[in-house]
Formats: structure tokens, C-alpha cells, sequence
């Protein structure tokens, strides 16, 4: 009896201790699934779920016709997991051989404790593929979006770069980066314990807006074509640098923005902040003789007196003002019209003395020197002209031949355009329109009338003068086969640092326009320092004509007139070899 | 009794119905995961792809190339190109719609082709 009292007990006993446990597991369980239960739901969401960020496209910058100067690929970006490697010598030395970079340089970044380390940002296919086949864990990619440009150099001025994380830091890309960057979005996305992803039936997204497109108004053949005659004619006459414009009158626009040195875009960091800069907007110069033109343009709108009316040009030289005026030929008494034809200062200075300071300045103000064209790039100057109550005793002498005045060759372009387009001044356009990924217009920019500068008649009568500047005068090589052109030489002296003007230092420039009656292209071209050579007539004239000639080719417009000798120095004869190639768009 | 056991079996196979088609949908979920991947890498290479041609069609890529095998290219006569409608932008059409008569040479009508640049050897 009483043995088997005492093994109820003991069964009792146990039995309690089991419920004492199963009691104590019950609470366990109740205070994680009860107690702590957001705590722990919130530990398992956050190890499944991730906020993944979606980067945008940035837009494309194209040019008149459609082609990409400027797109995104996506690129493999590697970094390390740098805490969880093991044998950080190793991997050092493999990466090393497959990126190129110094194995110091990548051991000390995966000498970091860290979960998340940069290795090489933005590596080509063939060197992702080689890491990949390495098959480290410890090492992830993930697609970052680089900017490439596949013209190169073309419009590298224009066009502009960015920087590795995408934002624009010249150019187009930098003034119009809020515009091309676009909006970032995040998804919410759920991954199993290996990291996979879940497709989830929660669908938490913010969809990424892409960046804009750009449209800008150059086409690239004729900016190809600006550039490499540009180049040639810089590399000829060893000069430090140039500009030219080609510029369609009627509408205003920018079909080429030509500069010299150029840069390829996809190496940027190797160009000088010299090569960077887009000379065509923000260096000034002193236009010289091709400032007459604006000249002979005030006194023919303010009647001053007859294009034929005759003035002496003292033989070349002429003491006036407490100093000495000379030509660069000697001239007598000529008419006004071979006046600017011959380019000779002393006539041209008579003929701005009889006008009048005061309306040479209107003038030269209502053409739009003095002020920026508001064209949109960044670094734009305005150029300098003094108003007449800062005028000194030679400056009716110095700004009518173009000196004590600095202009952009943008500015000299576009002033040439208000002649060529029966004086009304166009503000240059360099964006037609911006539009979003699916071709919906965002912004639309218009061809926009500044104001008329002269008038029609006026505007006729210089062109017709400019145009014996090309058929007779200073400008004979500018002439375009089979077309008439029009336009006016320039040879500046450059300002040196003591103030007074250099003797061997020189701007050789030539704007003008063809064909002359109804002009389609204004192209002005402008050579900084060539040598030895170094007139305008010789330097700049020539690269006008093989533009000039390269753009009407290319437009496929008609010869208006019979061939004519025209001097072309280095001109050479090409074979025809029967070989025939497919027309290139 | 038996009523219990039929019900245990119907709500056994209903759960192991429901587990299997869940476990179906992860996987359906993985593949769709992996095509996804798929058309992004394939994006990525029409991208790559659109950045070569353009590259290639750069007109002073093009010369340099034919100045590589001594070739350079003379700009076609007017009579020697057709103008497609659209193509080239308004200026080529409008252009070939406003150009006087252009006078093919008779002899020329025989030999001329399609719209072709000719490529001369340089001296």
C-alpha cells in the first residue's frame, strides 16, 4: 500500500515537472508571438524586404536630324562585401590583373570592415564577365548608368560631360541637367532566405520618370564639317585656338558651334580647362575690319550721304586725333562702297566722322553688341561697348574700324544674320525642343525676332557692298564655286597685358553669308593668333568657302551662277577611281 | 467515426493542394524574376548597341576610316541623287521640290544608278 502511494507521488511529481515545463514553453510562446510580436515582425520584414532605388534614364541630347550626341548605357559596377572575405591577398591580386587597378590600392579598400565597398565603378562587359567567372561570394555587382557620347568630339564644346554619379558639368548637360536627370523611383521587393527575389502580391513601387531629351538645332554633318575645316585651318597657320558659326538667318538657328582644340567627350578628365572652354560664347575679341560692316550698315540706315560719294584715303596714312591712322595698302580717293570693299581704315573713319558717334552707337547697340544673345549656354559674356559718354578723343577713330570694342563670334554671327535676313535681328537658337522618353513635347523653343536692326533696302544695299568685298575686294577667297557669297575680312591686333597693341599678335576673322541675294547660311569664322600668316583675308576667308561650300553641297542647293577662277591656295586634284561607295545619310 | 475520417482526408488534401500551388507561385515568382533579368540585360546590350552604330555612322569616324584605305568621297551631283519623301528633314524636300529642272546629261541617264556617293582615290 503504501508502495504504491509513493509511486503516485513520483508519477505525480513528474507529471507536474512536465506540466511546469509545457507551462513554461506556453508563456515562452505567448511572450515572443504575443509580447514581442512586432518586434520580431518587424526584424522578419526587414530581413525579406529591401527598398530597391530605380534610377532613371537620363535623357538623350540629339541633334537636328535625330542622331545621339549623348546617351546612357548601363555598366557593371563592382563592389565587395569586404567584412566576409577571407583571403583579401588573393582576391587583391586577381582583381588587380582583370581591372588594371594597383593591387595595394584594391587590398586597402577591401581592407575595410564594412558590408559595402566600392571596388571599380562602371567596368566594361569583358571585365565583369572575367570577375564574375572568378566566383567569389563576397563580391556583388550591381548596373549603374554611364553617360557615353558616341560622336566623340563632335560638339564636344556644345554637348558638355558629367560627372561619374551622372550630373552635368559643362555644357548642354550641365545648364539643362535638371531637364535630363530625371526623377529616381524604389520598389519594395521580397527575398528569400538566399537572397532571391519574390515576386510579391503587395505591389509597392514608385515608377522612375526618365530624364528628358534634348533637342538641340546643329546638324551634325555640317558641325562635323565646321570642325574639321576649322581644324585644318588652325593646324596650318599654328594658331592657339578658333571658333566658327554656321547659322541659318531666318530662323536663327545654330547648325554648328565649331571650336578649336577639340576633346572626346568619353575621356573628359584628360582635356585642359584651355581645350574645355567653348570659345564661340565666352572669349572676346576685338573684331577688327569686320566691324566696318556695321559701320557702312549706320551710315546707309541714317542717310548719312551716297555709298558713291567719294573720300581721300590720304595715300595710307593720316595724322588725326593725336595719332596716326595708316592702311594696310595704300589708297587715294575713293568711293565709299570700295572704301569697305578695300577695307581701308581712313576712309571708313571719315565716313564715321561725317556719320556720328552718337548713331554709330545705336547702331552697334541695335545689332546686338553690348549685351549676351541670351542663346542659353553657360559662360555666355556680352562683350564690350563703350557708351559715347565714355568715349575718348581716338575712340571715334578706334570702334568704326572695329578696336576698343570686343565682341563674341556668337554675337558677330548673329549680327551678320540680321543682314543676311533683311535686318531683322534673329536671337540665336541652339534648342528646338525638349520632349519626355515617349516623344511628348515638354518644352518647344520658336525661332524669336529681336527686333529690326535696318531696313530691308538698307540691308540690300550692304550686302551688295560686301559682296564686292568677295568678288573684288579683301575677301576673293571666300568665294564659293558656283555661288555668290558675300561678307567682310578682319585683322585685329590683340590688346597686349601693358595695354598697347600687339604688332605680331592677331585675330584673322571673316563672317559674310551665301548666296549673297538670298542668303541661306551665315558662317563666321574667327582664328585666334595664327602665324605667319595671319590676315583675315588669307587665314579665315578660305575655311568660309570650304564651309560655305561643304553646307550648300550638303543641302543639295543648285549653282546659281557659272564656275569662275577662284584662288584656292593648297587646292589639289582628286582621281576618280571608279570605285563606288553607298551613299552615307 | 468515419464521417471524422473522410473530413481529416478532404482537409489534408486541401492543405497540401494549397502548399503545392504556393510553392508553384514561388517558383513561377523565381522565373519571372530571372526573365526580368534577362530583358534588362538585353535592354542594356540594345543600348550598347544603339551607342556603336551611332559611333560608327560619326562622320568623322567614317573619314578616317577611308582615309585609312586612300579613299575619299566627292559630294554626289544634284542629278545624281534621289530624294526619298520624308527623308533628309524638310530641307532636302523642300528642296527637291523647289529645284529647277535639273538637266540630266543624255548620255548619263544610261549609267546613272541608284543614289550613290562616288568614292575617288586621294592623290
Amino acid at each position: 500500500m503504501a508502495d504504491s502511494s509513493l509511486s503516485k507521488t513520483r508519477l505525480f511529481f513528474i507529471f507536474f515537472l512536465f506540466l511546469l515545463f509545457l507551462f513554461c514553453l506556453l508563456l515562452r510562446l505567448g511572450f515572443l508571438q504575443i509580447w514581442k510580436s512586432s518586434k520580431y515582425q518587424s526584424l522578419a520584414r526587414n530581413q525579406s524586404r529591401a527598398i530597391i532605388e530605380m534610377q532613371p534614364a537620363r535623357g538623350r541630347i540629339v541633334d537636328s536630324k535625330g542622331r545621339d550626341l549623348a546617351l546612357d548605357i548601363r555598366l557593371d559596377s563592382l563592389y565587395a562585401v569586404s567584412r566576409e572575405i577571407k583571403n583579401k591577398d588573393a582576391v587583391s591580386a586577381a582583381l588587380s590583373r582583370i581591372l588594371g587597378i594597383g593591387r595595394g590600392e584594391i587590398f586597402n579598400r577591401l581592407d575595410r570592415d564594412k558590408l559595402f565597398v566600392w571596388v571599380a565603378r562602371k567596368i566594361s562587359p569583358a571585365k565583369a564577365e572575367a570577375v564574375k567567372r572568378l566566383k567569389i561570394e563576397e563580391l556583388e555587382f550591381v548596373k549603374e548608368s554611364q553617360r557615353v557620347y558616341p560622336k566623340g568630339d563632335t560638339a564636344c564644346h556644345l554637348v558638355g560631360f558629367t560627372d561619374i554619379d551622372n550630373e552635368g558639368l559643362e555644357g548642354i548637360e550641365l545648364h539643362y541637367n535638371s531637364f535630363l536627370k530625371g526623377v529616381p523611383g524604389w520598389r519594395l521587393a521580397q527575398k528569400d532566405a538566399k537572397r532571391r527575389e519574390l515576386v510579391s502580391r503587395e505591389v509597392e513601387m514608385v515608377s522612375p520618370v526618365d530624364g528628358y531629351n534634348i533637342h538641340l538645332a546643329i546638324d551634325e554633318v555640317i558641325q562635323s564639317l565646321a570642325e574639321k575645316e576649322l581644324a585644318e585651318v588652325c593646324k596650318k597657320f599654328n594658331a592657339r585656338g578658333g571658333s566658327a558659326i554656321v547659322l541659318d538667318p531666318g530662323t536663327g538657328d545654330i547648325l554648328a558651334m565649331a571650336n578649336f582644340p577639340l576633346y572626346d567627350l568619353n575621356h573628359s578628365k584628360k582635356a585642359s580647362a584651355e581645350e574645355k572652354r567653348n570659345r564661340a560664347v565666352t572669349d572676346i575679341f576685338e573684331p577688327g575690319s569686320v566691324f566696318k560692316t556695321f559701320t557702312l550698315s549706320s551710315i546707309v540706315e541714317n542717310k548719312a550721304f551716297s555709298l558713291n560719294e567719294k573720300f581721300d584715303c590720304e595715300n595710307g596714312s593720316w595724322a588725326v586725333a593725336g595719332k596716326v591712322l595708316h592702311d594696310h595698302t595704300r589708297h587715294g580717293v575713293m568711293p565709299f562702297r570700295e572704301i569697305i570693299e578695300k577695307s581701308s581704315n581712313i576712309g571708313t573713319v571719315k565716313g564715321a566722322l561725317r556719320l556720328g558717334g552718337e548713331k554709330l552707337y545705336q547702331t552697334i547697340r541695335l545689332f546686338g553688341f553690348g549685351e549676351r544673345t541670351g542663346i542659353g549656354l553657360a559662360g555666355e559674356v556680352g562683350g564690350i561697348v563703350p557708351n559715347p559718354k565714355n568715349w575718348s578723343r581716338s575712340s571715334i577713330i578706334n570702334i568704326p574700324i572695329g578696336q576698343g570694342v570686343a565682341v563674341t563670334s556668337l554675337q558677330l554671327a548673329a549680327a551678320f544674320g540680321a543682314i543676311a535676313n533683311n535686318g531683322i535681328l534673329m536671337k540665336p537658337r541652339i534648342l528646338t525642343r525638349i520632349d519626355d522618353a515617349d516623344g511628348k513635347v515638354v518644352q518647344d523653343f520658336q525661332p524669336e525676332t529681336v527686333r529690326r536692326v535696318i531696313s530691308k533696302e538698307t540691308a540690300l544695299q550692304v550686302r551688295t557692298v560686301l559682296e564686292s568685298v568677295v568678288s573684288r575686294g579683301t575677301g576673293k577667297k571666300a568665294a564659293v564655286p558656283g555661288f555668290k557669297a558675300a561678307g567682310k575680312t578682319g585683322t585685329a591686333q590683340k590688346i597686349l597685358p601693358n595695354g598697347t597693341y600687339s604688332h605680331d599678335q592677331f585675330v584673322a576673322s571673316f563672317a559674310g553669308f551665301v548666296p549673297y541675294d538670298e542668303p541661306r547660311v551665315v558662317i563666321a569664322v574667327s582664328v585666334d593668333e595664327p602665324h605667319p600668316v595671319y590676315y583675315g583675308g588669307d587665314v579665315a576667308a578660305p575655311a568660309f568657302s570650304r564651309i560655305a561650300s561643304g553646307v550648300l553641297s550638303y543641302w543639295q542647293i543648285d549653282k546659281t551662277e557659272a564656275p569662275r577662277e577662284v584662288i584656292r591656295p593648297g587646292a589639289s586634284l582628286v582621281k576618280t577611281s571608279g570605285l563606288r561607295a553607298a551613299a552615307v545619310e | 467515426m468515419r464521417r471524422f475520417a473522410a473530413c481529416l482526408t478532404v482537409v489534408t488534401l486541401a492543405a497540401l493542394v494549397y502548399v503545392y500551388e504556393e510553392v508553384e507561385a514561388v517558383k513561377t515568382g523565381y522565373a519571372i524574376r530571372r526573365q526580368e533579368e534577362a530583358k534588362t540585360l538585353l535592354l542594356d546590350r540594345g543600348r550598347a548597341l544603339k551607342f556603336s552604330i551611332a559611333n560608327l555612322k560619326a562622320p568623322h569616324n567614317l573619314e578616317r576610316k577611308l582615309l585609312a584605305q586612300h579613299i575619299t568621297l566627292a559630294s554626289p551631283k544634284s542629278w545624281q541623287t534621289l530624294v526619298m519623301p520624308g527623308a533628309g528633314g524638310p530641307r532636302a524636300s523642300e528642296m527637291a521640290g523647289t529645284s529647277p529642272a535639273i538637266r540630266v546629261p543624255f548620255v548619263a541617264k544610261f549609267f546613272v544608278g541608284t543614289a550613290q556617293a562616288e568614292a575617288r582615290e586621294s592623290d
